[in-house]
């Protein structure tokens, strides 16, 4: 068998007594997981502005799929009040996009608002030049 | 040619972030559809209260108008039934989404989904809006000239008289004797003497 690489290094790793145990909710970060998802991610550009980022979580290993977008719809009350500019267009320099682990996977601990297994990392998003 | 990904420090704050957007993208379709509902409501109220306007009547009929006036409104008519119709759909595709089947391999993730279609229904949302406003600009218009704009002229006889013609709307027909309103004033004729009666929309203006 293979040995493959830790992906949540900080915690005790997955035993051979326990490999089906799911992993606890715990907000965490790493720098390799950024490193993971910029190497698993693949980025599709979807109609109006929105990125579909797909791949593995870097630590639970759940494959989910965030979108970054351009803009959102913010309140009834103010029709085209549209915040967080985000998703880059061609031609757009880089930047900075927060993202955690969405997955639906069951993780002890995670409370009744949040989703994913706690995982957090940032992307530095390029698009292509023009 | 692709996005390029690199990996970049987090923080809590990230995190925090991250979380803040995955909660509004989880509610934003919902807002949008809210919104909708209240605005399709709120100007479907709206022109409900313009037929209450148009109760107090003024001239209704629109062969009643001149010519040119009436083909005008006839035009802004169509062009408020036009944009009506279309700001209605519009707001309840915005209301309630687009009747699709979408090709299982293209299905999106629900928190991906949910934005594309709530863009796209924001703005159906917005044209719905302006299109309704100015299918309710235009019927303003249409009744606002139909009220006030110049009526249809009355009809006029042209007389043919021994001395010539006389052209004028009727005043009197008594004894035989027909009187006109013509532009030098009233004139009276004696129908007995006249060779020729023409009814004309106008009279031939002096020296056409």
């Amino acid at each position: 068998m293979i040995p493959t690489a830790n992906p949540h290094p900080q915690e005790l790793p997955v035993t051979a007594d326990n490999p089906d145990e799911p992993l606890p909710y715990t907000e965490i970060t790493d720098e390799t997981y950024a490193e993971n998802a910029a190497r698993d991610f693949t980025v599709t550009e979807l109609a109006h502005g929105t990125l579909a980022l797909r791949g593995p979580c870097p630590r639970c290993r759940a494959f989910i799929e965030i979108p970054v977008v351009s803009s959102i719809f913010r309140s009834s009350r103010s029709i085209g009040s549209w915040a967080r500019s985000r998703a880059p267009k061609s031609g757009d320099a880089g930047h900075k996009e927060p993202m955690m682990c969405t997955c639906a996977d069951d993780h002890p601990g995670r409370p009744a608002d949040r989703s994913g297994c706690g995982a957090y990392w940032a992307l530095v998003i390029t698009p292509p030049a023009r | 040619m692709t996005y390029q990904l690199n990996a970049a420090k987090a923080t809590e704050a990230d995190l925090r972030a991250a979380q803040e957007g995955e909660r509004l993208l989880a509610a934003e379709l919902p807002r949008v559809r809210e919104a909708a509902t209240a605005w399709r409501n709120g100007l479907g109220g709206l022109l409900a209260a313009l037929v209450g306007f148009s109760l107090i009547k003024g001239r209704s009929d629109v062969s009643q108008l001149a010519g040119s006036w009436a083909v005008w409104v006839g035009i802004l008519l169509l062009a408020a039934l036009v944009a009506g119709a279309a700001g209605a759909l519009l707001l309840i595709r915005a209301a309630n989404g687009r009747p699709a089947v979408v090709p299982a391999r293209e299905l999106l993730s629900r928190n991906t989904a949910d934005h594309v279609e709530a863009v796209t229904a924001a703005g159906a949302l917005r044209r719905g809006i302006a299109l309704t406003l100015g299918c309710a600009a235009l019927l303003v218009a249409a009744v606002g000239a139909t009220w006030y704009g110049p009526g249809r002229e009355k009809p006029v006889l042209q007389v043919t008289v021994p001395g010539g013609t006389v052209c004028g709307s009727v005043v009197a027909l008594t004894d035989g004797n027909l009187t006109l309103d013509t532009a030098a004033g009233e004139v009276t004729t004696k129908l007995a003497e006249a060779s020729a009666v023409q009814p004309l929309t106008s009279c031939p203006q002096p020296g056409a």
